[in-house]
């Protein structure tokens, strides 16, 4: 889900910059002790995940991770999201250094939501555990997909069409993403429940 | 319903980090190449071709191959190539028409390294090296970052 530079107006990167200096002001400000080490370590893992590739049909898509940080992050997403995505940008030529703004609300602000309705829920038992930890991949992604549509329904392309096809094409990753997610937190709920305190 | 079906049809790789484009001028013809990292054509994006001065003077489809191919009649030193395969994914280069040259072809400015060749095998769009450098900037960066909180608790 990067943008490509030169397919935004002014506008829209501008805006982008702005929610994400918000989020990044905002994180930036919990990010300290252990939090920082978690948020680093967080960082390299959605750095590395989405360059695994997962087969979908004739295709492939990638892992993205964003729900998982959100879950264990909250506001830190922000800053942890905007260091891998710089660097994806600049090592890899995904997405570019003007829509890193845009890329890094597109993939931060449904994290942050995640946490805010599911954060709780890893932290009980039973059902509410491994519906937490799926529902949280889902929101994240299709949250994700969701205002990529919007943005590019802006300049031009049909909204339904990009939203159609975002959730098709990101149902079978969100799923996967989501079945990872109840086992890593399973583990980490088991071997190092203080990592879920952490990212209070 | 009738889009949707058509999309799921022939599925462009639109999902992918991003879109390359290479492009050359061969006798009088613009070869375009729309192709995603891992060496999937980029069928049915968008091309367009600009003057200098910005003038659209063409617009087409790649085909199932990603290739699009297109006479340019049209006197000009460069064109612009702008290749736009969904969802954000964009790509452009310039390609510099010269035709002093002496084989009658051209110049080419091209933002890909590589030219895609017939036997077109697919390069991994990231190295073991870019991957453990983009490790140790994060360690960096939140090294820095640990260093400059700690020093504002110590001063606290």
């Amino acid at each position: 889900m990067h943008i490509s530079e030169g397919v935004l107006p002014a506008w829209e990167i501008a805006v982008g910059w702005g929610f994400t200096s918000l989020g990044l002001f905002w994180g930036l400000r919990k990010l300290e002790g252990e939090k920082l080490v978690l948020t680093a370590l967080l960082t390299s893992l959605f750095f590395v995940a989405s360059l695994i590739h997962v087969p979908v049909g004739i295709s492939s898509t990638h892992l993205m991770f964003n729900g998982f940080l959100g879950l264990l992050l909250c506001e830190a997403v922000f800053p942890a999201l905007f260091v891998g995505l710089l660097l994806q940008a600049i090592l890899f030529q995904f997405g570019g250094l003007f829509v890193l703004g845009v890329n890094t609300f597109n993939l931060a602000f449904p994290a942050l939501l995640s946490c805010l309705l599911f954060r709780r829920w890893i932290f009980s038992e039973g059902i509410r555990f491994y519906a937490g930890a799926f529902l949280s991949a889902l929101v994240a992604i299709f949250g994700s997909g969701l205002l990529l549509s919007v943005e590019l329904s802006l300049i031009g392309e049909h909204f339904l069409t990009g939203a159609g096809l975002i959730l098709l094409i990101h149902l079978p990753i969100a799923t996967v993403e989501g079945i990872i997610y109840i086992f890593l937190l399973g583990f980490i709920k088991k071997v190092y429940p203080n990592i879920l305190e952490t990212g209070k | 319903m009738r889009r949707f079906l058509l999309l799921v049809a022939f599925p462009l790789v639109i999902f992918a980090h991003r879109v390359d484009l290479y492009a050359e001028f061969n006798n009088g013809t613009l070869e375009v190449f729309g192709y995603f990292p891992d060496g999937t054509p980029a069928k049915g994006a968008d091309v367009k071709v600009f003057t200098p001065d910005g003038e659209l003077i063409y617009e087409g489809k790649t085909d199932q191959g990603g290739w699009l191919k297109i006479p340019l009649t049209r006197k000009v030193e460069r064109v612009k190539v702008v290749l736009y395969a969904g969802l954000g994914h964009k790509a452009q280069t310039t390609v510099v028409i010269n035709p002093s040259a002496a084989n009658g072809a051209n110049q080419i400015k091209n933002t890909q390294s590589e030219p895609p060749r017939e036997n077109f095998q697919s390069q991994p769009p990231f190295g073991w090296k870019e991957i453990f450098c983009g490790l140790g900037w994060i360690f960096g960066i939140f090294g820095i970052l640990n260093f400059f909180y700690g020093f504002k608790r110590g001063k606290g």
